[in-house]
């Protein structure tokens, strides 16, 4: 009768359906529970860390929300290409794809990262002792393992595991009772003594699942993007500093009481458009400015010189020296070489103006100290200098001699507080040499002679450079010292560098103006030249 | 049986142990897009504005000229932080000048606001600050950038020309 047929199996199904499931359930649990220990135990021995990718500048080769496996890698084996997992000096994550490793000496290494998906490399260098290699990745999962850390999962987790320890510890006679209290005959107490072990593991993946999913970094494959923004020309103004002075004597009859001396100065003009401003100076007295209106395109700029009339001012006395300089605007040129003018007052009515002698060229006033240091400090000096000869009974004839030329010592004492003192742009000689790089190494030239390695602070960085015979630097990269080796900079035969650290041995190749980068084992012995060997 | 258990719960435990030196951070995830932009209207480079306004065709020592940079981030859908880096095309021209950013518009020639960052010398590329700017999304930063010939320098002959450019990298955060 099927009724009659039937009626058992219904009850004997779903009992053994219960029991399917169930054996199932725990299965799994068991499984995960087994990955899931395995996994920290991994994690805990060989330093395997995972990572979720919250950003995509890893992209196509890593998505947002991969969940990614990275080992602690140290910095000497990490290599151009692989993707590494490091902490930026925001604190946070960075994974990336390594793209240059600057020359180290010790066991760090600078790395410098770029997202496949970014146009540029990273702003941010990272040096590190050691740094996490992604090895494998799986898309999407990141999304699930951070889900898996979340408030919600883990209350369903602790749901979760009541169910199973419920499951493995209900008591077996309940179990079976339930159903329609017939007693399954192939109940197996057995089964019983398995369950602990299974729910031992199936608990144990609950925990490790939630476990590891509260404790996996996440990382920024942190994308980047650039925005330019260029400025409009900045050209450095230049007023052209106008020809050496010239000066021609002249006279010119005065009211039939005699003739005036006079002087009329000269000079090539700067070019259109520019005035000038004579300046005549004397130490001790107070300069006196005479602007200058007249413009040429070409030729000379002439201005006469008289003493009293012309120069509308009360006669001058002694010599001064004079210089022109260009004017455009409020902006002055470089004075001009001088010239020195002797005036003289003697004959009250006619204040004589002379040309004395052309002072040195001043072409830039940058040239101006370098000339002031040059020149005699002060006109006192030649006194005691003259007074000891006279005292030692050497020859008087010539200590007179030296002295005589009056007009060369005023001279050059004028024009020492020109240039102190009148120079209108004040020239800092400091500033305008680049600066030179402080030298860490001293400088070493390799076997031929066609290349030299120093280590110089850029920026606070010790950097590596190899230089070619102009000075060029051809190779560039970050160096560190240690106390074994100091930077360890060694040149061996065939122009080859070798940079020696306490861990590590780096060797540089030139080809064709640029240097490869090799690692090498130190222990390979066979590969190292014998005196690099010796320095080992 | 008991051993198992006991394996179990040590597994665990050790999990426990090694989570507590870990750092547990739940990550946001971003997908979204990265877009920096500069200048009103926001390009992607070179706002005309802004050449035309930070030049000088005679630039003495001691001057200045200051333009105003907005730099924006309406077209991305992701925060940012930004850091400006400055360098002159020409090494001669670079070496004499100073650049300084600063918030606000300039005023006339110069600027008044916060000062962000200064460099000296942009013969060589230089970073104004290691700290990034935020910049949320639709958010926009009003910079006010100028460009100084250093006091007391020597007007070079022949003069030196060439221009600055000032390049703005965001990193999503």
């Amino acid at each position: 009768m099927p009724d009659i047929v039937d009626g058992p199996a219904p009850t004997a199904t779903p009992r053994s359906r219960a029991r399917v499931y169930r054996e199932i359930a725990l299965s799994v649990g068991a499984f995960a529970g087994l990955i899931c220990v395995l996994f920290a135990l991994a994690a805990v021995f060989f330093g395997i860390t995972p990572l979720i990718f919250r950003s995509g500048s890893m992209a196509p080769a890593i998505e947002t929300g991969a969940l990614a496996l990275s080992k602690k890698t140290p910095a000497t084996e990490i290599q151009v290409g692989d993707i590494v997992n490091v902490r930026n000096a925001a604190g946070n994550g960075i994974t990336h794809r390594v793209v240059e490793i600057g020359a180290v000496g010790t066991d760090s290494a600078q790395l410098i990262l770029q997202g496949d998906a970014n146009s540029d490399a990273d702003v941010e260098t990272y040096i590190v002792s050691e740094a996490g290699r992604v090895f494998f990745s799986v898309p999407k999962l990141g999304y699930a393992v951070a889900w898996l850390s979340g408030p919600v999962a883990v209350f369903i987790g602790g749901i979760l595991v009541g169910v199973l320890l419920m499951l493995a510890f209900r008591p077996e006679g309940r179990r079976e009772a339930m159903p329609d209290g017939v007693p399954s005959a192939h109940t197996p107490r057995a089964r019983h003594s398995k369950s602990p072990l299974t729910v031992v593991l199936a608990i144990a993946a609950v925990s490790a699942v939630g476990v590891t999913a509260s404790n996996t970094p996440t990382t920024l494959a942190a994308g980047q993007d650039t925005a330019t923004a260029v400025s409009g020309t900045i050209t450095t103004g230049f007023v052209p500093a106008p020809g050496a002075l010239g000066c021609t004597n002249k006279s010119r009859s005065v009211l039939g009481i005699g003739l005036l001396p006079y002087v009329t100065l000269s000079w090539a003009t700067s070019g259109a458009g520019y005035t000038y401003r004579l300046t005549l100076t004397k130490p001790g007295s107070a300069d006196i400015v005479l602007p200058v209106s007249t413009t040429a395109a070409t030729g000379n700029i002439t201005r006469d010189i008289e003493n009293g009339a012309i120069l509308n001012l009360a006669p001058l006395s002694g010599t001064y020296t004079a210089k022109v300089q260009a004017v455009s605007g409020t902006r002055l040129s470089a004075p001009s070489a001088t010239f020195t003018i002797d005036f003289s007052a003697v004959i009250v009515l006619l204040p004589s103006a002379i040309c004395g002698v052309a002072g040195s060229a001043s072409p830039l006033a940058r040239s101006a100290p370098a000339r002031a240091a040059q020149a005699p400090p002060s006109p006192i000096e030649p006194t005691p200098a003259e007074a000891t000869p006279s005292t030692a009974t050497t020859p008087d004839t010539t200590t007179p001699d030296t002295t005589t030329p009056d007009t060369t010592t005023p001279e050059a004492t004028t024009t020492v507080s020109e240039t102190a003192t009148e120079v209108p742009i004040a020239p800092e000689p400091t500033t305008t040499t680049p600066p030179t790089p402080e030298v860490l190494s001293a400088p070493q030239t390799s076997p031929s002679g066609a290349s030299t390695a120093r280590v110089v602070d850029i920026d606070g960085s010790p950097t590596l450079q190899i230089l070619d015979s102009t000075g060029a630097v051809q190779y560039s990269a970050p160096a560190a010292s240690s106390d074994s080796y100091g930077y360890g900079v060694n040149w061996s035969a065939g122009d080859q560098l070798w940079i020696l650290g306490p861990d590590q041995l780096v060797r540089l190749d030139s080809t064709g103006g640029s240097w490869s980068r090799t690692l090498v084992d130190p222990a390979a012995t066979d590969e190292i030249p014998a005196d690099i060997l010796a320095l080992l | 049986m008991s051993i198992g258990i006991v394996l179990g719960l040590g597994a665990v435990g050790t999990l426990a142990a090694w989570s507590d030196t870990a750092t547990a951070t739940s990550g946001t995830f971003t997908t979204g897009k990265l877009d920096i932009k500069v200048g009103n209207p926001a390009v992607d480079n070179n706002p005309t504005a802004f050449s035309t306004t930070l030049t000088n065709p005679a630039i003495f020592a001691g001057d200045t000229v200051a333009a105003g940079l907005l730099v924006s981030n309406a077209a991305g859908s992701v925060a940012n932080t930004y850091t400006i880096s400055v360098v002159a095309s020409n090494t001669a021209l670079g070496d004499l000048l100073d650049s300084s950013v600063r918030t606000g518009l300039p005023s006339g020639n110069s600027c008044g606001g916060t000062l962000i960052g200064s460099v000296s010398g942009l013969g060589t590329s230089k970073q104004f600050s290691a700290q990034g700017r935020p910049l949320p999304v639709n958010g926009s930063d009003q910079l006010c950038i100028s460009v100084t010939m250093r006091a007391g320098q020597a007007q070079p002959t022949p003069a030196a020309t060439g221009t600055v450019t000032y390049t703005i990298t965001a990193m999503s955060s």
